[in-house]
């Protein structure tokens, strides 16, 4: 075991650096220049102009007239000596910082979806299988389908819009750590872990209602039944545990989804994440941000990839990884 | 010894797209208690649909028992509720089935699969119920079973997991035991073992056993009486002996017409029964057999024969004609 989880964490490296390089690469593309970004604001607020030598200045001190290979090598090495690829060139808050500030909240709301997806998920779909093609069953997949054809963004403006219009209620602007007051963290996790996890546990309640009725056809369901156990062992203990395959490792691809909804959320919802922060950044063509919040995400992904292959050898005696 | 189950015009009904499949029709049986009966025939032909029914295990939807009685020790297990139904089934009646490849459940281990009948139906501790469960793997042959309690299915072969099925099934010491087809997936050899060891267990254990086969080899060495179904119908019974040597059913004398033996000289081809089984959701209005048997005629189109006998004895047969055959001339008379 600890083996094969040296040698996925060691073929994590030709990931990380392929995708490091289009992530750099994408936004050297990208049209804008930071150094005008930056002295147009400074001159806007000063109420002065600049030259043509700031400009310059500006950019040889942030490293932009390198040419691209040299500016690569730099970031990539400040990635892996612990700075996190330096710091942001608006705010000159080092990157160890930003994402020590703005990671744990990602993560929080990510948790949140996925057990309040788990725990609404499991249940329903066993309960849709087991009452296949009756009235419960095609609610249950209704609201599914439902989950998965409406977008987020809109679910999340629809419900911002009625709860400001219809119950003079809006989520409170700033956020704060569980730790201090977990009241107040709720209250603006809440909807956006809610919407989220709508999408979610309507794809959850499919793979679990159809991997359920598989299973239940199964000749080991069978012979279960014929040993005069109930419907609750035979559903808990013979047939749940051979869902979960299916389940766990549809359910981890679909986070990778699930992230793409939490940077759109975060950004509607005011809330202080790695998705605000990356898209923040974008628009203020931040590039040591923008690359390494992407990393980090890109990083979550792998990681999570792997705690799901993990969990399968877990789950499924016959696997079992040497 | 008194009778321990009498089926009476079992039926059973499957929904399928082209209409109502009667894949039991109307059987009748009854077991002594100990003995061991075969029921044999082609696939398709209702036999372990027949064995489910027994259970009340039919999926349903698609499938229903609608109608019959099954007296099991004096009980019509049609009339209980499911939850006398479920203390009945793997404690008084336990099955083995086809497929040992599938029939254990993959993430369990084999001591969970053994241990929860016997926790189940016997009330047994945990530690007692593994106790029991070493037992029981040593009595079904499995060498090292304490430590084989933590294994799982995978890594079994075969044979090894059909013995713990018949370890499973045999835990609660059942009055009767359904095999079906419980040895058609093995090999040779392994068949031949494992159908020895449920013989040996269940004489000593006083259990009965219905075997479901399609193969007649197995019948003839195990059963001590026969039941042959076509078309969801038994359609010859009697004695091992008497259905081997004279066969009354034109479809029993196909059927043993095509089983190749090594105990008799023969040059022709082996026979074979010609056409495939019926649709059994479009049977003809007589006799189901009428489109492969040779002897067909107005008679047998028009009107289902009972399942009786000329002279009154206990072999019995569903055919007009039964009581012109002579004995098959190819059979001589195993042991």
């Amino acid at each position: 075991m600890q083996k094969y989880i040296a040698r996925r964490v060691l073929l994590f490296i030709p990931t990380l650096l392929l995708a490091s390089v289009l992530i750099f690469g994408i936004l050297r593309i990208l049209p804008g220049d930071v150094a005008l970004a930056i002295l147009g604001q400074e001159a806007v607020e000063g109420g002065g102009g600049y030259t043509e030598t700031q400009i310059r200045e500006l950019r040889e001190e942030l490293g932009l007239n390198d040419p691209l290979p040299i500016q690569y090598a730099k970031w990539a090495w400040s990635m892996v000596n612990g700075e996190f690829g330096g710091e942001s060139i608006r705010s000159t808050e080092p990157l160890s910082s930003i994402i020590a500030r703005r990671l744990p909240v990602t993560l929080q709301l990510t948790v949140y979806t996925v057990l309040l997806s788990i725990i609404v998920a499991v249940p329903l779909g066993v309960f849709s299988a087991l009452y296949q093609d009756k009235w419960p069953d095609y609610v249950l997949r209704m609201g599914a389908i439902l989950g998965q054809s409406m977008p987020n963004f809109w679910i999340a403006l629809l419900l911002l819009l009625f709860m400001v219009t219809q119950i003079g209620w809006s989520p409170p602007l700033g956020y704060s750590n569980i730790w201090v007051d977990p009241f107040h963290h709720l209250q603006i996790m809440i909807w956006p872990a809610l919407i989220l996890a709508w999408r979610f546990s309507a794809y959850m309640t499919r793979i679990t209602r159809s991997g359920m009725l598989e299973v239940l056809a199964q000749d080991y369901v069978r012979t279960a039944k014929a040993k005069g156990l109930g419907q609750q062992l035979v559903v808990r203990r013979h047939s749940l545990p051979n869902v979960l395959i299916p389940v766990i490792t549809l359910g981890g691809l679909e986070v990778s989804t699930l992230l793409g909804g939490t940077v759109i959320l975060e950004n509607l919802f005011g809330i202080p994440g790695l998705g605000q922060a990356i898209v923040e950044a974008a628009v203020g063509r931040d590039f040591p941000v923008v690359q390494s919040l992407a990393m980090m995400l890109v990083f979550f992904m792998l990681g999570l990839n792997l705690v799901v292959d993990i969990a399968y050898s877990y789950v499924d005696p016959r696997v079992r990884y040497s | 010894m008194g009778t321990l189950l009498e089926v009476r015009d079992l039926r059973t009904e499957f929904n399928s797209e082209s209409g109502i499949v009667k894949a039991v029709d109307g059987v009748s049986y009854d077991l002594q208690e100990g003995e061991t009966l075969g029921l044999v025939g082609e696939s398709g032909c209702g036999k372990s649909v027949s064995a489910l029914s027994l259970l009340r295990l039919i999926p349903n939807p698609p499938g229903r028992i609608v109608g019959g009685e099954v007296i099991f020790e004096g009980q019509d297990l049609m009339k209980l509720t499911e939850r006398q139904m479920r203390s009945i089934r793997g404690n008084k009646i336990a099955m083995i089935f086809q497929e040992p490849m599938t029939s254990l459940n993959p993430v369990l281990t084999i001591g969970r699969q053994l241990t929860e009948t016997v926790e189940l139906h016997m009330g047994y501790s945990p530690e007692a119920a593994v106790r029991r469960s070493v037992e029981l793997l040593e009595m079904v042959g499995i060498p090292d079973a304490r430590s084989r309690l933590s294994n799982y299915p995978h890594q079994f072969s075969g044979g090894m997991r059909q013995r713990v099925m018949i370890a499973i099934a045999l835990s609660c010491t059942p009055r009767l035991l359904l095999a079906d087809e419980a040895t058609t997936a093995l090999d040779v050899t392994i068949q031949a073992q494992i159908l020895e060891l449920i013989k040996n267990l269940s004489t000593e254990l006083g259990t009965a056993v219905i075997i479901i086969t399609h193969n007649l080899g197995v019948v003839a060495r195990y059963a001590d009486r026969v039941n042959v179904m076509y078309a969801g119908k038994i359609i010859e019974r009697g004695t091992a002996d008497e259905i081997y040597e004279t066969p009354r059913h034109p479809y029993t004398r196909g059927l043993l017409g095509s089983v190749p033996r090594l105990d008799v000289d023969r040059e022709d081809r082996l026979a074979s029964i010609e056409g495939m089984p019926p649709d059994l959701d479009r049977l003809p209005p007589g006799c189901s057999f009428v489109p492969r048997c040779p002897h067909a005629d107005d008679h047998c189109r028009a009107e289902m024969p009972p399942l009786s006998s000329k002279d009154g004895t206990e072999h019995v047969y569903a055919c007009w004609k039964g009581h012109e055959f002579g004995p098959l001339e190819l059979v001589q008379t195993q042991a």
